[in-house]
C-alpha cells in the first residue's frame, strides 16, 4: 500500500486514541476535584494534566487561571491547542478524509460525524453541559471507530497500521498518565493510608478502566506499588505499557519490509523488558526513571516507523 | 450558415415532435409516467435526494475547511438516444478523436499540417497550452488525449430535425464520468421496473474500459503495468471521481509526494518499499507535473517526472501538452484536421465559426454583435465573452473596442438554441436545455466508448448554461435499441 | 582564433541539511557557429549520485543529477575549454530592412502559405514565453523599440541602436531586481541587470514582430592595464540574438552596448532566462539558504585578445 495512505491511518488513529487519553485523564481530575476535603494545594492536579501533555508552557502563555474551568476548556476546546480535544479528533477527521476511498463507509461516517457534533460546540456551549457525559461521549466515538475498523475493515496492511497508531499512542499515554500521577499523588513514597488516597488511587485506576480488574487480580488494598504494576507488566491489562507492546511486535512481524529490521529489533528489545522485568528491578532504577527512558524509546519507536513504512524521504 | 444555427430558431425538443406527438423512443417512457401516481414519483425524488445526499456525505467534501464542492442536481426523467443515433454520433466522435490524436502527434513531430499550410503556425507557436518539451517525444501508440470529452449540442434545422454539433473538444483532463455512473446506479435503483420496458445499454463497465486503455498505453515491453491514478488532493473539487476511479479500477490514488523518479523512472513510496509506476491517468495539469519542467513552485508533482517521460520510462494519460488541441483559437481547425489526416468528410460538424483574425469574418461579425456570441480564444470559464442577445448596447459597444484592439484574440459563433428535454421542476414537468458529454478512450489500436455520456441540463427556465457552477444538473443518458 | 578557460563555481549554503536535492544544469558550452567546445568536466560536492547528460528541445546539452545524502552545502564546479572564432559581422548599414523579417515571419506563421523549416524553427522565438509576457505593456514596449525601428531601416542598425538606447536609458543595479523581477516592472523602473536588459530587449523586438531569443554566457572581462585580473569576480551573463532574413541570428549585448566578437562565449540559448537557468532545482530541506556564485574565464596561451573591451558585466 502507498505509504502516505498508510500514514493517514496511523495519524487518524493515533489522533483518535489521544483524544479519548485526554479525556480519561480530565474525568479524573474532575471527579477528583469533586471530593470533599481535597488536600493541600488543589492546584495540583489540574497542574498535573497540563503536565502530562507537555502543556504547561502553552497554558501559561494564553495568561489564564489554573482553575478547573479554565484548563477542562484548555484541554476540550482550545483553537489554538494543537493537543486539544477539538483540534485531535478534526486531524483524526481530516486524515480519514484524505484516504476516504481506502476506509469503509462506516468508518468515514464515525470519525466524520464525530467531528461535526464537537466542531460547534463553544466554550459557553461547555458550561452548559454534563461534563461527565461528554467525556463518556467522546471515549464512546472512539470505542465506536475501533470497533468499526476492526468490524468492517479488511484486515490487510492498511488495517494494521491504524491499530499501530492506536497502541503506540497508548503506550505513550499511558506511561505518561502513570508517571505524572504516580509523584503527584505520593510524594512520599508510602502506602495508600487514609480515604482520600484511596479515592485519587481508585480514579487513576478508573481512568484507565482498571478499577475492577485491579480487585481481580490483586484481591488486596490498592498500593501504588501494584497498581504501577498493573498498568505496566500486566499483559491482560488491555491498556498496560506490556499489553501494547505485545500488539506492537505482532504487527511490526506482519508488516515488516526490507528496511525494517532494526525497527522490529527495538520494538522486540522494549517488549522484552516488560516481559521478563519485575516491579522490584523497576523501583531499583526508579519508576520515573524507568518511564522517562520508555517513553524516550516509543518516541523513538515511532520515528522508526515513520522512517520504515509511513514517510521514507530519501530513495533505497 | 446552415438554418440549424440560425438565431431564434424554435429548440429541438428532444421528447416530443414539433406537433407535440411523443417520439417514438420516449413513448414507452411516457405510459410509465403515465401509470405512475405523482405522489410516488415525488417520494422517489425525494429518496434520490437522501441517497444522493448519503453518498454526497461518503464521497464529497463535506463541510471541510478547504473544499466548497456542492451536490450537484440530479434529474430523474432520463435523456433518452435512439441506438441508431447513438451509432452515427460514436462513428463521430471516434473520427474526430482520431485526428485530435493525429494532430497532436503531427505537431510535436514533423509539424506537416503546418508545412502544409493548413493551419497557420502562429495558431500553434503562439499558444501557452504547445509545449515543446514534447517536440520528438515519441509516446506509445502515438496517443495523446487517451480519455477525451467532448461536447455535443443538438441545435433544430428548419425541418424540424435536430443536428447535433461539437461545441468543446477536452482532451485535458475531462470530468464527470463519475456522474454519469452514478446517476445510472440512482435510477437503477429507484425505477427497476423501467429497466424492464427498455434495453438500456449499460454504461457501467466504463471503469474496466478505462483500465484497459491504461492498461494499454503501457511503455513498450512492461507486460503487466503498475497503473495509478494522480490528483491534486483531497481539496481539489473533483477528488470524489478521483477517488471513485481508483477504487473502480482497484489502483492506487496517488498524489505527486507518493512518487519520485531515480534514474528517469518512476517509483511510488509503499509500506513494502519503492514500486515501480508504468502508467499514470493524471487528473493534474501540465504545468503542475513537475516542477522541474514546469512552475518550479509546484508542491503537487513530481521532480524528474518530465524526463521520466520523455525517456519513454511512463506513459502520461493524458499526454502533456494535448490543450494546444482543444483551445477555443485550434477548434475551427478540427474539420481540417479529419480531412488532412484520415482523408475524409468530418461527420460530426463543428459550430459555424468566425475567426476574427481573418478580415471578412471581421467585418461580417461587427456588422452583427447583437446577434452572436464572442469569445476570447484563450479565455476559459466564461471570462472574456460576449453574448451579444443578452446583452446591453453599452456592453456591445465596449466589447467592439476590445475586439478592434486585438481581433486575432477573438472568435465568434451564432447564439445556438440547445435542444430540451423534459425535466422535473417545482411546477412539474418542463422543458430545460441539455448538452452531452460522451468520453472518447483511445488505446492501443482501439477507440471505445460506453454508450451515451454524461448529460448536464440547464435547471433554470430558458438558461442556456449547463454547468454545475451555475445552476446546472445532470440526467441519466440512455441509449436504447 | 580565442582560446578561453572557463571555471564557473556556484556553491549553495543551506540553513538546514537538504535531505534530498535535484538539480537541472546549463553548463556545458553548446557547440555552434563560431564556437567549439574543446574540453568540458563538471563536478559536484557532496558526490551527486545519478547523473544524466542530454540534449534539451532548444539544442543545449544539459545534465540532470541528483543528490540523496543530506547535506548542508551544495557545490557545482564546471570547467570548460572553449575556442571562439570572432564573427563575421554583417555591416549594419547593408542589412536588409527590418520590415522584411516582420513580413517574412507574419507571412510564415499566420498566414495559409505553406511553412518554411526556417520560419518554424525561428517562430518559436516570435510569441510571448512564460519570463517574457507579451501583454499589457505589450504597445509601450514597440513604442519604445519603434523609435529605434524606424521604416526602411536596416535591421543590423536598428537592432543596434536599439541596444544603444536601452544602454542609454537604463541603469546596471544588481540590488535592483532579482530573478522574479517582471520586464513590465524592469520597463518601468529603468534599472536592473544583464538578464533584465536582455529580456527587455526580447520583449520589445517581439512586440514588434521579430523573433528574439535569450542567450546565456561568459564574457571575458579585459584587466585594467597593469592590474591582475580579478579572479572569481565574474558572474554569468545574458545578451539577446535576433533573427535577420539572409543573415540569421545576429547578436547583441544590451548590457555593454556590443556586439558580441570572440569575447562572449555563448552557454546555451532558449526562449528566455528560464529555459536555460544554469542550475534549477528542487530541494527537499534545507531552511533558507545562500548562494555564491563565481566565474572565470582566462584566455589560453597567447590567443589573440578581441577588441571589444567589456565595460560592464
Amino acid at each position: 500500500m502507498l505509504s502516505r495512505t498508510a500514514d493517514h491511518l496511523y495519524w487518524m488513529a493515533r489522533y483518535t486514541e489521544r483524544a479519548e487519553n485526554t479525556v480519561r485523564m480530565l474525568d479524573v481530575s474532575y471527579r477528583m476535584s469533586m471530593l470533599p476535603g481535597v488536600n493541600g494545594d488543589g492546584h495540583a492536579d489540574w497542574r498535573a494534566i497540563l503536565d502530562i501533555s507537555e502543556l504547561t508552557d502553552a497554558y501559561a502563555r494564553t495568561g489564564r487561571p489554573l482553575s478547573p474551568r479554565d484548563v477542562i476548556e484548555f484541554v476540550l476546546l482550545d483553537r489554538d491547542n494543537l493537543s486539544s480535544v477539538w483540534n485531535c479528533l478534526r486531524a483524526a477527521r481530516e486524515n480519514a478524509h484524505a484516504v476516504r476511498g481506502k476506509l469503509t463507509s462506516e468508518m468515514w461516517e464515525t470519525t466524520n460525524t464525530t467531528w461535526l457534533e464537537i466542531r460547534e460546540l463553544t466554550p459557553a456551549r461547555l458550561q452548559d453541559m454534563d461534563l461527565g457525559a461528554f467525556f463518556e461521549w467522546v471515549k464512546f466515538r472512539s470505542h465506536l471507530l475501533r470497533g468499526v475498523t476492526v468490524g468492517t475493515m479488511f484486515h490487510d496492511d492498511a488495517f494494521q497500521f491504524a491499530r499501530l497508531g492506536t497502541f503506540l499512542e497508548r503506550a505513550d499515554n499511558t506511561a505518561r498518565l502513570l508517571d505524572v500521577k504516580y509523584h503527584a499523588l505520593m510524594p512520599a513514597g508510602e502506602d495508600v493510608h487514609n480515604a482520600t488516597d484511596y479515592y485519587r488511587w481508585g480514579s487513576l485506576l478508573r481512568s484507565v478502566s482498571a478499577f475492577e480488574t485491579y480487585r481481580q487480580v490483586y484481591r488486596d488494598v490498592i498500593t501504588p506499588h501494584k497498581v504501577a504494576e498493573l498498568l505496566m507488566l500486566n499483559d491482560a491489562m488491555p491498556r498496560s505499557l506490556h499489553a501494547c507492546l505485545d500488539e506492537i511486535v505482532d504487527i511490526l512481524g506482519q508488516v515488516a519490509n526490507s528496511r525494517s529490521c532494526e525497527t522490529t529489533r527495538k520494538a522486540g528489545a522494549l517488549h522484552a523488558s516488560l516481559h521478563y522485568g519485575s516491579m522490584d528491578d523497576i523501583f531499583a532504577v526508579g519508576l520515573h526513571e524507568s518511564l522517562e527512558k520508555f517513553l524516550a524509546c516509543i518516541n523513538k519507536l515511532g520515528d522508526r516507523i515513520s522512517n520504515d513504512f509511513l514517510m521514507p524521504v530519501a530513495t533505497p | 450558415m446552415s438554418e440549424a444555427t440560425r438565431t431564434g430558431a424554435k429548440p429541438y425538443d428532444e421528447m416530443h415532435s414539433a406537433d407535440g406527438a411523443v417520439r417514438p423512443h420516449y413513448q414507452p417512457y411516457e405510459r410509465w409516467l403515465h401509470e405512475m401516481p405523482r405522489e410516488l414519483i415525488e417520494r422517489k425524488r425525494s429518496e434520490a435526494d437522501i441517497a444522493f445526499h448519503r453518498v454526497g456525505i461518503t464521497f464529497n467534501v463535506y463541510g471541510a475547511e478547504g473544499g466548497k464542492e456542492r451536490l450537484i442536481p440530479f434529474d430523474l426523467l432520463p435523456r433518452i438516444i435512439p441506438g441508431s443515433e447513438w451509432r452515427e454520433l460514436e462513428r463521430g466522435l471516434a473520427q474526430r478523436v482520431r485526428a485530435l490524436n493525429a494532430f497532436l502527434a503531427d505537431i510535436y513531430h514533423g509539424q506537416e499540417i503546418l508545412r502544409a499550410g493548413r493551419i497557420p503556425a502562429d495558431q500553434i507557436l503562439d499558444n501557452a497550452q504547445f509545449r515543446p518539451e514534447m517536440k520528438g517525444v515519441k509516446v506509445p501508440g502515438g496517443l495523446y488525449s487517451m480519455i477525451a470529452g467532448i461536447d455535443l449540442v443538438r441545435a433544430a434545422g428548419a425541418d424540424g430535425k435536430g443536428e447535433f454539433f461539437v461545441l468543446e473538444d477536452n482532451l485535458r483532463v475531462p470530468s464527470g464520468v463519475s456522474y454519469m455512473l452514478e446517476n445510472r446506479k440512482m435510477m437503477m435503483r429507484l425505477f427497476p421496473d423501467l429497466f424492464s420496458r427498455y434495453h438500456v445499454q449499460p454504461v457501467d463497465h466504463y471503469p474496466d474500459l478505462l483500465l484497459e486503455t491504461l492498461r494499454a498505453v503501457a511503455p513498450a515491453g512492461v507486460v503487466d503495468p503498475t497503473v495509478v491514478v494522480m490528483t491534486p488532493g483531497a481539496h481539489n473539487s473533483a477528488y470524489f471521481e478521483h477517488s471513485f476511479l481508483a477504487q473502480q479500477m482497484g489502483v492506487e490514488l496517488v498524489e505527486g509526494q507518493d512518487m519520485f523518479v531515480q534514474d528517469d523512472v518512476l517509483y511510488m513510496r509503499t509500506t513494502q518499499g519503492p514500486r515501480r509506476v508504468d502508467v499514470i491517468y493524471r487528473r493534474i495539469d501540465d504545468d503542475f507535473l513537475d516542477p522541474l519542467a514546469f512552475r518550479a513552485d509546484s508542491m503537487l508533482g513530481v521532480p524528474g517526472l518530465m524526463r521520466a517521460y520523455q525517456a519513454g520510462h511512463v506513459t502520461l494519460a493524458n499526454a502533456v501538452g494535448t490543450g494546444v488541441a482543444d483551445d477555443k483559437s485550434i477548434y475551427p481547425y478540427v474539420p481540417e484536421m479529419v480531412r488532412f489526416y484520415l482523408g475524409e468528410e468530418p461527420i460530426l460538424n463543428n459550430v459555424p465559426t468566425w475567426m476574427l483574425r481573418e478580415q471578412d469574418d471581421l467585418a461580417y461579425v461587427l456588422d452583427r454583435l447583437p446577434e452572436l456570441v464572442v469569445k476570447e480564444v484563450h479565455g476559459a470559464g466564461g471570462y472574456g465573452m460576449l453574448v451579444g442577445p443578452a446583452s446591453t448596447k453599452a456592453e456591445i459597444e465596449d466589447f467592439r473596442q476590445r475586439i478592434l484592439a486585438a481581433p486575432e484574440k477573438y472568435i465568434a459563433q451564432p447564439t445556438l438554441s440547445l435542444s430540451t428535454c423534459p425535466t422535473f421542476v417545482e411546477a412539474g414537468i418542463a422543458p430545460r436545455h441539455i448538452d452531452l458529454r460522451p468520453f472518447v478512450l483511445s488505446g492501443g489500436k482501439q477507440i471505445r466508448m460506453v454508450p451515451g455520456g454524461l448529460t448536464r441540463v440547464a435547471l433554470k427556465e430558458g438558461s442556456l448554461v449547463v454547468n454545475s457552477s451555475q445552476g446546472g444538473g445532470t440526467k441519466d443518458t440512455w441509449v436504447v435499441d | 582564433m580565442p582560446l578561453y578557460d572557463i571555471a564557473h563555481d556556484t556553491i549553495y549554503r543551506y540553513d538546514s541539511a537538504v535531505m534530498l536535492s535535484q538539480q537541472l544544469a546549463h553548463l556545458r558550452p553548446r557547440d555552434c557557429a563560431g564556437q567549439h567546445c574543446l574540453a568540458h568536466t563538471l563536478t559536484i560536492e557532496p558526490g551527486e549520485e545519478r547523473r544524466r547528460e542530454r540534449i534539451d528541445f532548444f539544442g543545449n546539452p544539459v545534465t540532470a543529477f541528483s543528490l540523496q545524502a543530506p547535506h548542508d552545502t551544495l557545490a557545482v564546479h564546471a570547467r570548460s575549454r572553449v575556442r571562439v572564432r570572432p564573427s563575421t559581422w554583417p555591416e549594419p548599414a547593408d542589412s536588409a530592412p527590418w520590415e522584411l523579417a516582420r513580413e517574412h515571419l507574419r507571412k510564415g506563421l499566420s498566414g495559409h502559405a505553406p511553412l518554411q523549416d526556417d520560419a518554424r524553427d525561428v517562430g518559436q522565438y516570435r510569441f510571448a514565453s512564460p519570463f517574457i509576457p507579451l501583454g499589457d505593456p505589450s504597445a509601450r514596449l514597440g513604442d519604445y523599440a519603434l523609435r529605434s525601428f524606424r521604416p526602411g531601416r536596416p535591421m543590423v542598425e536598428a537592432l543596434l541602436d536599439l541596444a544603444s538606447r536601452i544602454h542609454a536609458d537604463f541603469r546596471f543595479d544588481p540590488a535592483a531586481t532579482s530573478v522574479a523581477t517582471p520586464v513590465a516592472e524592469v520597463f518601468e523602473r529603468r534599472c536592473g541587470v544583464c538578464q533584465d536588459f536582455s529580456h527587455l530587449m526580447i520583449a520589445c523586438l517581439r512586440a514588434i514582430g521579430l523573433a528574439a531569443r535569450y542567450v546565456s554566457g561568459y564574457l571575458l572581462t579585459e584587466p585594467p592595464p597593469g592590474q591582475p585580473r580579478l579572479i572569481g569576480a565574474d558572474a554569468s551573463h545574458a545578451w539577446v540574438a535576433a533573427w535577420c532574413p539572409g543573415v540569421g541570428w545576429v547578436d547583441v549585448d544590451p548590457t555593454n552596448d556590443m556586439r558580441p566578437d570572440g569575447a562572449h562565449v555563448t552557454l546555451a540559448w532558449g526562449r528566455d532566462y528560464g529555459d536555460v537557468c544554469p542550475l534549477r532545482g528542487v530541494i527537499l530541506g534545507g531552511g533558507g539558504h545562500r548562494v555564491d556564485v563565481a566565474v572565470t574565464v582566462t584566455p589560453v596561451g597567447s590567443g589573440a585578445l578581441p577588441q571589444h573591451a567589456a565595460r560592464e558585466r
